[in-house]
């Protein structure tokens, strides 16, 4: 009996750990990792060192959505948190600022929350971003020259609002992009992770 | 953060000597396996299977100290909040005559924060237990904290650690004693339907006890799947 049992656990564990390592390997499409300076394109550094000198504490991700690559760099100004998003190449793509709903003009906070009272019963604001990006390509290289500068008027001004919310027939965390008289854009629900270990 | 970081994987390394070469304690490999899913955004149920081999029995037939099939559901009062239910039926020394039975019910209310991907969850747990020899309640609390290794945010192919501590009293009409169970784990994240811990956990048990206090360390070995 003892035998076999210990027979039964070697090869219940070595069946698991092949199962697994197998997994790991297939699915790997979207994935953010923490990386050093150097490791940023040159041309995203050209721009954040025209702002900012090296001593300023950033922190650097890269991040992979299937064959999709593109890069982050985080800092805080001006005690706002910013996150500036840049392509593989290098080129900026948007700035996100870390805000709070209060900091939206209040006509638009109106809108997004009675777009959020026809979908939910009850919803949570728990994380609000302003995210800057320029109509056309060309003009993307200006976008956090005129963010630092305050100059507005030639940038395109979203905000990216996650929500805990519920009604009836769904619950959970939601990401909802806003434009700037808070008219909703788009909606997606956040997926997170199951909390069978925690719970 | 780092200084964390570093502090949570040195005790990993610490606790592995201090279990192998303990005398007095005892020492406890404990392989899990769960299954969760969910019929609803509000309703999640999860079944287990965990297992106690008693590492320095592990040549006879005390090897096994208890198998344990586990039942629970979880219903989702806010996106934050779960009231949940279930049942455990522990058989005891299965390989030696005589063995026993538990039947367990609890109750209990989980309160989860999230800062990023990082996920702070109170639990709190009042359980009946029917042995059967005896009857006793326990009510226990557990904090659970985990995060990322790598970067912001938890991507498939990651790892994790998980750090948790657990209080509880257990009681009956005619005694009552208390435990603790602090435990630390890394976990590889998979992607979203699988992943796995290893974790070392030491229980101080038999606090309140007037032949003095128990000591245990368990290593488990926990595999998790979601549909």
């Amino acid at each position: 009996m003892k035998s076999n049992y210990l027979t039964f656990l070697f090869f219940s564990t070595l069946l698991f750990t092949s199962f697994a390592v197998v997994s790991a390997q297939d699915i790997k499409n979207e994935n953010e990792k923490s990386i050093n300076r150097e490791d940023m394109p040159t041309s995203s550094l050209t721009m954040i060192n025209r702002f900012w000198n090296k001593e300023k504490k950033v922190d650097f991700y890269r991040q992979k959505n299937g064959e999709m690559i593109s890069y982050e760099a985080k800092l805080e100004w001006n005690d706002y948190q910013y996150s500036i998003e840049f392509d593989s190449e290098g080129s900026l793509v948007n700035v996100e600022q870390l805000i709070d709903f209060n900091d939206i003009p209040v006509a638009s906070q109106n809108t997004i929350t009675e777009e959020l009272s026809k979908q939910y019963t009850r919803f949570r604001f728990i994380r609000i971003q302003r995210q800057y990006s320029a109509e056309e390509a060309d003009d993307r290289y200006e976008i956090l020259e005129d963010v630092i500068d305050e100059d507005y008027e030639d940038l395109i001004i979203r905000f990216e609002i996650v929500v805990d919310a519920q009604n009836k027939a769904v619950m959970g965390s939601f990401e909802s992009l806003f434009d700037e008289h808070g008219n909703m854009i788009q909606k997606r629900r956040i997926v997170r992770r199951s909390l069978d270990n925690i719970w | 953060m780092n200084f964390f970081k570093t502090w949570a994987l040195l005790s990993v390394i610490a606790f592995l000597p201090l279990c192998a070469f303990s005398q007095q304690a005892e020492l406890i490999w404990n392989p899990e396996l769960s299954y969760s899913w969910k019929s609803s955004d509000r309703l999640g149920f999860n079944t287990k299977l965990s297992i106690f081999n008693s590492v320095r029995d592990f040549d006879n037939n005390a090897a096994i100290q208890y198998i344990e099939p586990q039942f629970s559901f979880s219903y989702g009062v806010s996106p934050r909040t779960k009231l949940g239910g279930g049942y455990y039926y522990r058989l005891s020394t299965p390989m030696i005559d005589g063995y026993q039975y538990e039947h367990r019910f609890l109750q209990q209310i989980g309160f989860i924060s999230f800062i990023g991907d990082r996920r702070l969850a109170h639990r709190l747990r009042l359980e009946q237990r029917i042995r059967s020899s005896s009857y006793q309640n326990r009510l226990r609390y557990r904090l659970s904290y985990d995060f990322p290794l790598q970067g912001e945010e938890l991507d498939p192919g990651e790892t994790y650690l998980i750090l948790k501590d657990e209080m509880m009293t257990a009681f009956n009409k005619d005694e009552a004693d208390a435990e603790n169970r602090v435990s630390v784990g890394m976990g590889w994240y998979f992607n979203s339907k699988q992943k796995f811990e290893l974790g070392l956990q030491y229980r101080t048990q038999d606090i309140f006890s007037d032949s003095g206090i128990n000591h245990l360390f368990l290593i488990s070995t926990s595999y998790y799947l979601n549909r």
